[in-house]
């Protein structure tokens, strides 16, 4: 059966690593190229690269930088910041990428969607949705959470599918970083929407919050960022945890700790 | 006579992601890598490796623009050079798909591609990890354990006859993962970032030409 993926997010800002917290706070915590090396053999299914810059800054994707990462990642890459036009994907595939990620700029130009899609094949084109709770609804921010789009979520995925994207990743503008967990509701208004791939994304702070996100949340994949970063192990100590809550994941390293606990930190106890 | 490195063309067409596909090569075996769409590139190289992401008719017009589908043809099934076709490049070795209307394909395996017909449970893209049935033993999956998982991402399928599916796998249905028949082996999930398993599963392959050649 098809496995439920986990899937490290590396923000990128100004070539390095960095930790965010309510996209507001930047932590900068290392080299992209040694964290693609210690992930992939540490058992991730996929990794993305976000570069949080390029659109502030009106520059289109770093290719050096793609191209040194994907070297030697051996597990499916998405990049995603400063896409914006047919050439611009091409570019970043011809450096390594697999898939790539758009978000203010397919709410700005939607047909883009439908152009990448048809040009690169949907499965090729993932669209990231920033999300805030406006009203007791979900509306749509861009421009790293600054702007209120008023578009409703649940409405942007329907769309995001009719277009061509080939899978969505939603993040929480609010839990992000907060360590509380996934926003169930807000996971549960895209999965129960569109019949694509969904990625769950912002606020774990525990390795069971990642297999809420495919049990409560019904997503087929979940991401995270700042839980990965300095401890060691960890994305292995994270699908122990998923398999023992029943999610199906692949186990394909070593070290599969099957008979420990963790604490709050992912550290085996 | 068996030559230590073997000289493997990737085609370039203008689609999808060649990068991954060389960097998997370089990282397994020795073997001298081109990646080109020039007739004395195909006809100079060992192997030919077709790799693909995007659509159907586009990959097949743009290997018309550049002429390499009768280039192509004569390497393939009048020369029986070895080929392995990688996802797109599997369903476009095929007769038909039923992407963007009807389709034709090189036709180089009997068979047609139509897309996932999967009840709401099942997402389309079939997209992530997805362990495969071996069919029938080859050096292929030396070292490879049956139900061992690989990457998948995509929407189409491959129909054909048993006889040419040596790995199935299982979305809703059980459908053709790898295939094979004469020269060409093709694999509909993604061997170059399929990590370990997908890293074995390419040196096995050059290998097993290495010793034809």
């Amino acid at each position: 059966m098809l496995k439920n993926r986990l899937i490290p997010i590396i923000i990128v800002k100004n070539e390095l690593i960095v930790q965010s917290f309510n996209f507001k706070r930047f932590l900068p915590i290392g080299k992209i190229k040694t964290a693609i090396e210690f992930f992939v053999n540490w058992d991730v299914d996929e990794i993305i690269i976000l570069d949080i810059d390029a659109t502030k800054q009106g520059r289109g994707p770093q290719l050096e930088v793609i191209k040194s990462a994907s070297r030697e990642c051996f597990v499916p890459l998405t990049v995603g910041g400063g896409i914006n036009s047919v050439e611009s994907i091409k570019s970043v595939l011809r450096s390594g990428a697999d898939k790539i990620s758009i978000n203010s700029y397919a709410i700005e130009n939607p047909k883009f969607i439908t152009d990448a899609a048809i040009r690169f094949g949907n499965q090729c084109i993932t669209v990231s949705i920033d999300a805030k709770k406006v009203s007791n609804d979900y509306n749509v921010f861009i421009r790293n959470g600054k702007i209120d789009t008023g578009i409703k979520v649940s409405d942007w995925s329907k769309k995001l599918e009719h277009l061509g994207a080939g899978e969505i990743l939603i993040n929480s503008i609010e839990n992000d970083g907060s360590r509380e967990g996934y926003d169930l509701d807000l996971l549960n208004i895209v999965s129960s929407n569109v019949n694509i791939p969904v990625i769950a994304c912002g606020g774990v702070g525990d390795m069971k919050h990642l297999a809420s996100g495919i049990i409560d949340g019904h997503c087929q994949a979940v991401a995270a960022a700042n839980i990965f970063q300095h401890t060691e192990h960890s994305t292995i100590a994270a699908k122990a945890t998923m398999n023992k809550l029943g999610v199906q994941v692949r186990l394909s390293s070593d070290v599969k700790y099957e008979n420990f606990n963790f604490d709050h930190f992912g550290r085996p106890v | 006579m068996s030559k230590l490195t073997p000289k493997i063309c990737i085609v370039d067409y203008g689609m999808g992601n060649l990068r991954s596909v060389i960097n998997a090569l370089e990282y397994t075996v020795k073997c001298n890598i081109h990646v080109s769409n020039k007739k004395k590139d195909l006809d100079s190289s060992d192997i030919l490796i077709l790799p693909g992401v995007g659509s159907f008719n586009d990959a097949m017009n743009n290997l018309r623009e550049r002429d390499l589908f009768d280039n192509l043809n004569n390497e393939v099934l009048i020369r029986k050079k070895p080929l392995m076709a990688i996802c797109l490049g599997m369903q476009i070795i095929m007769e038909s798909s039923e992407e963007g209307g009807l389709s034709h394909g090189f036709g180089w395996i009997p068979g047609n591609v139509t897309r996932f017909q999967v009840s709401n449970e099942y997402r389309v893209p079939h997209m992530g990890w997805n362990n495969i049935k071996i069919k029938k033993q080859s050096d292929l999956f030396k070292g490879i354990e049956n139900d061992s998982d690989f990457y998948f991402v995509h929407s189409y399928h491959v129909n054909c006859d048993e006889q040419y599916v040596i790995a199935s796998c299982d979305y809703g249905y059980e459908f053709a993962a790898v295939i094979k028949k004469d020269n060409i082996v093709a694999f509909q999930f993604h061997p170059e970032r399929s990590h370990n398993n997908g890293l074995l599963l390419l040196t096995n392959y050059i290998n097993s030409i290495k010793g034809q050649l």
